[in-house]
């Protein structure tokens, strides 16, 4: 099993502020290309290329762009979003100061496509040393003439604000992140209508992870056809896994969908658990996927066949647990993270995952009894089912899967206090 | 006796005059750091409120409320409407000394 640099490629390879070091290595011709080009066949290509969203929902990117592009009605805006919030996730830093002129690239595309006259990039708070790049990068594009009146010579013009994230796990969410930019507390909304229609100050929004955006230069560069080599027949292209938990080597690989099993990318990539045990259990895509027992890691990497194991790729955030470790410890390390993580919008996550922490934490310390178990299953798949946002559907996903995978872990809790 | 008290009550005064000046000092510094960042943005409007509080945020370490309630007159929006937004961000701080 190989890494397959395609978005990962530059990465490294120029100063990160030096537009001519991306030019020469083949940058901006997308971009080019993309000018001359109308928005409906770039759509088409797109939406041919099979790219979605690699943000954690999978919703396919041509959809979303043909949908924004349909609106009449200006102004419309673009997002990128790398307010990368997600536990054990850390891929968008690799792009963001790796090779951020292909993600400015990517962004000018988007914007070009769906007719936006003002375009974000909203990046995490905690990724300091990105946020000084971007401001940088911003400027010096605009004297390069990447910004701002008549891009490149064409009639199309755009300007990209940079946006430090406020620190808020919930503003990764799209509707969140729209609110903190409108100076309205984060929060996720009902849907439809979708950002699409209704996004940013009411108007027409498409809101991207920056590894989507990362992919649209490689596809109109080397076209859909080349890119469609890459990866599955359902899934094509690469992902950035995200390493990390119980291992020796944690990282951002760049894996081309399908090439290989759970197991074998962490056999292979991370020199083995951090000390020397079996593995446990692992969750494939970030803090919030059901968790995978340590021996069912057969499945390959792409979303159906992770889908079929019981989990979900998400974030593509690959954690893992080593035997030894403890369920309830693994469980209440995720619910202290997501118990102060509630933005309360709605009842269920609000209510719920503060209740949900309380058990756990009341089970690890050995106080629990055999209703809290009844109460944690209940409580989870009510905020499954009927919570606002992808957070309150998600957070008691884990919990739900350690009942499942390992009720005698529970159930050792609550005996061990009652003998 | 008397001498020393007197001494240590004008050291006291002394003390008082000091800091009052220093805060006056920093009051006009604060007010003209202000003022440029407002000049940075050239108008303070609804849509971006919440980048220049960042702003704001960065500059001093918290948002005052005096840049609230000036935010508040130029945008339209109330007091009240702008603290409630502020307050549910972890990264806005309301003092200096605050840490959540």
């Amino acid at each position: 099993m190989k890494e397959t640099k395609l978005l990962t490629r530059r990465v490294g390879k120029y100063d990160p502020l030096d537009l001519s070091g991306y030019k020469a290595d083949g940058g901006l011709v997308a971009l080019k290309r993309a000018l001359s080009t109308g928005f409906e066949s770039l759509i088409e290509e797109i939406r041919r290329s099979g790219l979605v969203g690699r943000g954690g929902a999978g919703f396919p990117t041509g959809a979303k762009w043909a949908m924004a592009a349909a609106e009449e009605q200006g102004p419309k805006y673009f997002i990128c979003n790398a307010e990368e919030g997600e536990l054990g996730t850390f891929k968008d830093k690799v792009l963001l100061e790796g090779d951020p002129w292909m993600v400015l690239e990517g962004i000018l595309i988007a914007a070009f496509v769906i007719g936006a006259e003002q375009s974000y990039i909203y990046i995490s708070s905690e990724y300091e040393k990105s946020i000084e790049l971007w401001e940088k990068l911003v400027v010096e594009a605009g004297r390069a003439g990447l910004l701002g009146d008549g891009i490149l010579g064409s009639k199309f013009s755009v300007d990209l604000q940079v946006v430090k994230g406020k620190g808020l796990y919930i503003t990764g969410e799209e509707f969140a992140l729209i609110s903190s930019l409108e100076a309205r507390r984060a929060a996720g909304r009902l849907k439809p209508p979708y950002p699409t229609e209704k996004g940013l100050f009411g108007r027409p929004t498409v809101v991207n992870n920056i590894e989507t955006i990362a992919n649209v230069p490689v596809i109109l560069a080397n076209g859909v056809e080349a890119y469609r080599r890459f990866g599955v027949e359902d899934e094509p292209g690469t992902r950035l896994f995200s390493l990390s938990g119980d291992v020796k080597k944690t990282g951002v690989y760049e894996l081309e969908i399908g090439s290989g099993t759970l197991a074998e990318f962490i056999n292979e990539f991370s020199g083995g658990t951090a000390n020397g045990r079996g593995i446990k259990a692992v969750q494939p895509g970030g803090g919030t996927s059901a968790l995978l027992a340590g021996t069912s890691l057969g499945c390959t990497l792409t979303t159906q066949a992770i889908r079929l194991a019981g989990s979900e790729i998400g974030t593509a955030g690959v954690m893992v647990y080593e035997d030894g470790r403890s369920t309830l410890d693994i469980v209440r390390g995720l619910m202290q993270f997501y118990g102060s993580e509630s933005c309360g919008r709605c009842a269920p996550c609000r209510i719920g995952v503060v209740r949900m922490r309380d058990i756990v934490e009341r089970l690890s310390q050995g106080e629990g009894t055999t209703e809290d178990l009844e109460q944690l299953r209940q409580i989870g798949k009510t905020c499954v089912a009927v919570s606002t946002c992808g957070m309150g559907q998600a957070f008691p996903i884990p919990v739900l899967s350690a009942l499942e995978l390992f009720p005698h872990d529970f159930e050792a809790a609550i005996h061990h206090v009652s003998a | 006796m008397e001498k020393v008290v007197f001494l240590l009550q004008a050291r006291g005064w002394v003390d008082i005059i000091r800091s009052s000046l220093r805060s006056k000092r920093m009051e006009k510094f604060r007010t003209e750091a202000y003022q440029n960042l407002v000049k940075d943005v050239g108008c303070v409007t609804k849509e971006n409120l919440f980048l220049f509080l960042g702003k704001v945020q960065e500059a001093f370490g918290y948002v005052p409320r005096e840049v609230v309630q000036d935010v508040a007159a130029k945008t339209g929006f109330s007091e009240t409407r702008i603290y409630g937004a502020l307050t549910s961000y972890r990264d806005f701080k309301l003092r200096l000394e605050d840490d959540c």
